[in-house]
């Protein structure tokens, strides 16, 4: 049995970024996210993710062939009834803002695949890739967090849109801005309303320091050589 | 002579309206960001607390881009300020990727919403008491300060 998450996988500014779950040969219920790199990245450090339903209960090591697999323990049953599959999309998130170009692959067993099946796995929004620049930044600033709620309900404020982050260049003394730039066609009213919108909620959810920072502004085209590609996927069992 | 900032929103409807190139629509969204950024600047520096202006800048322009917008997003200013200060950073980041970044296609819409967007920032501004948007450059010079 082989799940996809992404029907085809995408080609990307540096690589591919997919999600593919497969059957595991192991009896026990076990469900493995890995993450090949490219062959151009090489590895990297093991990097353990913290998550509220995976954070606690995964083991990352390396494999041979630069797979980072997150295996939980102790899968319960709430995790089974579908937590896993919120896990699973925060990990992606996450995994994208650190490593922007790489080849996820979700994996579990038999035993999980019934509970799995029924279940639509939306993985994350509209964005374009992160460039290493800004995942240095966000890293730099400790915006994980609040990047991770940005690419998660930047779609609600400006549904239909695609988005990229990016990293502005400044003047000397001036603070970097990071600009979320949104490819729609809202009007220009609508559009600051939105703004305004997201901004307020940015700041209710308590991240003031990316309120502080970010620039949100909106593009007709996209930026030469960037191909936005969307995240939104749901699990299809073959 | 001093010019009005707000003078150069007129210079970015005119490049917008001649029909020029894509430097013509880049120079047109940053125009319309100074219009704004000049605008916003001269209310707060005119407003603030005279000892305060005193103490820590020796002229209008020492007011730079960042410490502008911080004024206007920080703990404690109003919704309508902070409303101005997130306009404002949303057409200093165009206006960023406009002068800069040269492989994005900037196109003659993205230059008519930034002039949409800075007409409607400097109609804000008219609604807003100067002293507001003054008291704001005044409490976070004030803050940061206390903080160093």
């Amino acid at each position: 049995m082989t799940s996809s998450v992404a029907d085809s996988p995408k080609v990307l500014r540096r690589g591919r970024l997919s999600l593919v779950a497969e059957s595991a040969e192991e009896s026990a219920p076990v469900a493995v996210l890995s993450v090949d790199m490219l062959p151009e990245e090489g590895n990297r450090p093991t990097r353990r993710i913290d998550d509220p339903w995976f954070g606690s209960v995964f083991h990352s090591s390396v494999t041979p062939s630069s797979t980072h697999r997150f295996v939980p323990e102790e899968p319960d049953d709430l995790w089974l009834r579908g937590a896993n599959m919120e896990g699973a999309r925060n990990i992606i998130l996450q995994y994208a803002l650190v490593r922007p170009a790489g080849f996820l692959r979700l994996e579990w067993s038999r035993e999980l695949s019934h509970y799995v099946e029924p279940t639509r796995l939306e993985v994350g929004p509209a964005f374009g890739t992160l460039s290493e620049k800004v995942a240095e930044f966000i890293e730099q600033e400790s915006l994980q967090d609040a990047m991770i709620w940005l690419i998660t309900n930047s779609p609600r404020f400006f549904p239909g849109a695609s988005f990229e982050v990016d990293v502005l260049d400044h003047e000397e003394g001036e603070d970097a801005l990071v600009a979320l730039e949104i490819h729609g066609e809202f009007p220009t009213k609508e559009f600051r309303e939105r703004r305004h919108r997201i901004c307020e909620a940015l700041l209710a959810a308590g991240f003031r320091h990316l309120h502080q920072l970010i620039s949100i502004f909106q593009r007709s085209e996209h930026v030469c050589g960037r191909q936005v590609f969307s995240w939104y996927s749901s699990v299809t069992v073959e | 002579m001093s010019v009005d900032g707000k003078s150069f929103l007129g210079t970015a409807q005119l490049l917008l309206n001649n029909g020029g190139d894509e430097a013509a629509h880049r120079s047109a969204i940053s125009r319309a960001y100074y219009a704004c950024f000049l605008s916003v600047r001269e209310t707060a520096f005119r407003h603030c607390d005279p000892d305060v202006r005193k103490r820590n800048f020796r002229k209008e322009r020492d007011v730079r881009h960042s410490l502008l917008t911080n004024c206007c997003t920080r703990p404690g200013v109003s919704t309508t300020i902070l409303k101005l200060g997130k306009d404002l950073d949303a057409l200093r980041g165009n206006r960023e990727n406009a002068d800069y970044e040269m492989l994005a296609h900037v196109s003659f819409r993205d230059a008519e919403q930034a002039v949409e967007e800075a007409q409607a920032l400097l109609e804000d501004l008219r609604q807003i008491r100067p002293n507001e948007i003054g008291k704001a450059l005044e409490d976070h010079i004030k803050a940061i300060c206390r903080t160093t």
